[in-house]
């Protein structure tokens, strides 16, 4: 033991290494691992969506398979692709960055990744179940009535959501009794890198949003299947009031998939402006009160439900006021690179693209907060444009960025910088020609989820199409690349960027298997 | 902070936090506002 104690790599070799591994090193790898795979399973969807989307009328798919597309394609991303993308890139990052040994509870951290592969194969099991309904058809909102009226899908959706749901509470507990209780001597929480701040915030949103979404399917189980009528209006219940009870943890939701983003992109553009972050303070202060707003928009996602008119003017109101922190964020980062010393390698690429195409998707999102105008915009291709700027062109391009900064430092190799760039490049073309030409048929009025439309939206829809192929296809080289990197290449040394700052770049790449087992000292 | 004061401290985040999951599960459900 005492040998052994001694060696900085010594962990367990094979498959009980990944099965039973407390190390905050190998969790967020495979958590980083198993977010790729589940964006190639729900990419795999969205090209059957925009296969079936080519053309108008029934081409490949019947509307109750395309139904489930939509609805799988959601589940999957979000709570597959996106949650734990960032998940893993706190697991590796915030124990090196506010110089912890690990993460607080080690061993709830495993249980936390393991919950997931189970809980996905139980969602995506639902697709072999087609004689009984197949998957949940009814949009990952599940609103009843259709979804006290589903299949066995739903039951067993609902019963990975839950599973889904105690991995995240589970998660976010971790990282904020990391953060609060493992930061290095001289820490201060005001010094902390933004990334771990963006990720505390989000980890007190997490806690607040996710027992209510378990709260909500919980309800429509006991609808189902137990006699209650929290929402079937045939027994004294109200459709609206799941609408309510969903949206008060889908907001919240939006910016637990956005602030983390946040978080990269102040990592990121700092290193490569060769400048400090410009106003670290306004950023916190900024994205604790987008947190704080975030719970208290929830209904601009139901203004065509006929609220009261005190209450469309509340939600709406308040949703724009979230303009103002976010559009801080937006001018620190551009005052960031502002006289900066800048190169352009890949991570600030995607930084950049993110900043530009977040403020696209922010915009669009302050037209659908109009009240009035959202009667029109409501349900149409313009909030499907929207909100896949904000999650694609912002959280998945900000996972992007942060995945092609580190991945040295995890890896100990550089990745290819030319396969880097093509990676970019065909991203954005691809991202762009798939969800920009969306705003116009929104506007235009083709309504979202339905699988056919009228002869006047084609052309629209076939650039988006091709778009989306040209973006699917262009991932395998991203991970090609990441493959080609973890087996080898230039050696990285610990810096890896000549302007990054911080505890993590003060290991060697890679860092120890165990590293900050005695504390650094922050001045 | 010494090491048995660090997981005192861990173990009562932990239950605070886990407190407070389980109040927003039952409060969505019950609706006692």
């Amino acid at each position: 033991m005492a040998t052994a104690a001694h060696h900085h790599d010594e962990h367990p070799t094979g498959i009980s290494r990944w099965l039973f591994s407390t190390n905050h090193k190998d969790i967020g790898t495979l958590y980083l691992l198993f977010s790729l795979l589940m964006f190639f399973v729900g990419g795999v969807m969205a090209l059957v969506i925009r296969s079936e989307l080519f053309q108008p009328g029934l081409q490949i798919t019947n509307p109750h398979f395309f139904n489930q597309m939509t609805t799988m394609h959601a589940l999957v991303m979000i709570f597959g692709a996106v949650m734990p993308a960032f998940v893993g890139l706190a697991n590796w990052q915030l124990p090196l960055m506010i110089g912890a040994p690990d993460m607080a509870l080690p061993r709830l951290n495993n249980w936390s990744f393991w919950i997931l592969p189970f809980a996905f194969a139980l969602l995506l099991s639902t697709l072999f179940l087609q004689g009984a309904g197949g998957a949940p058809a009814t949009g990952w909102t599940m609103y009843p009535p259709l979804s006290i009226q589903g299949g066995i899908g739903v039951d067993l959706a609902i019963f990975s959501i839950h599973m889904m749901g105690i991995s995240s509470v589970l998660g976010a507990i971790n990282v904020i009794a990391t953060i609060l209780n493992m930061r290095a001597p001289g820490m201060t929480l005001l010094k902390m890198p933004m990334f771990a701040w963006t990720w505390l915030i989000t980890a007190f949103l997490l806690l607040l949003a996710m027992p209510v979404l378990a709260g909500a399917v919980t309800m429509v189980l006991t609808d189902r299947h137990f006699g209650t009528s929290f929402f079937d209006a045939a027994g004294g219940g109200d459709p609206v009031l799941f609408q309510h009870v969903f949206w008060f943890f889908g907001h919240p939701e939006v910016y637990i998939m956005i602030l983390p983003a946040f978080g990269i992109i102040s990592q990121v553009i700092p290193t490569f402006a060769r400048k400090p972050l410009f106003g670290y303070h306004s950023m916190v202060y900024a994205t604790a009160s987008i947190a704080f707003l975030s719970t208290v928009v929830w209904a601009h996602h139901m203004f065509t439900v006929g609220m009261p008119l005190a209450g469309e003017l509340f939600f709406m109101y308040a949703t724009m006021l979230i303009a103002v922190p976010t559009g801080v964020k937006i001018f620190n980062w551009i005052a960031t690179m502002w006289r900066g010393a800048m190169t352009f390698e890949t991570p600030m690429l995607f930084a950049i693209a993110f900043v530009f195409l977040f403020t696209i998707g922010g915009l669009s999102g302050l037209m659908v907060a109009v009240a009035p105008a959202d009667f029109q915009y409501h349900d149409t291709y313009f909030v499907v444009a929207h909100f896949h700027y904000v999650l694609v062109t912002g959280a998945v391009v900000a996972i992007f960025a942060g995945a092609y900064y580190w991945l040295p430092k995890w890896t100990g190799h550089m990745y290819n910088e030319k396969l880097g760039k093509w990676h970019f490049w065909l991203t954005m073309i691809g991202m762009n020609l798939t969800f920009f030409p969306m705003h116009f048929l929104g506007l235009a009025g083709m309504p979202r989820r339905i699988p056919d439309y009228a002869l006047q939206f084609t052309d629209f829809n076939q650039w988006a199409t091709i778009g989306a192929f040209i973006f699917g296809f262009s991932q395998l080289l991203f991970a090609y690349l990441v493959i080609q990197t973890i087996r080898g290449g230039k050696k990285a040394d610990s810096r890896v960027w000549e302007g990054a700052e911080g505890l993590e770049w003060t290991l060697p790449s890679p860092p120890p298997y165990h590293s900050f087992t005695t504390a650094p000292v922050v001045k | 902070m010494n090491r048995s004061d660090q997981r005192r401290r861990i173990v009562i985040t932990a239950v605070i936090l886990g407190a407070v999951a389980l109040f927003f599960y039952i409060a969505a459900i019950v609706r006692f506002w």
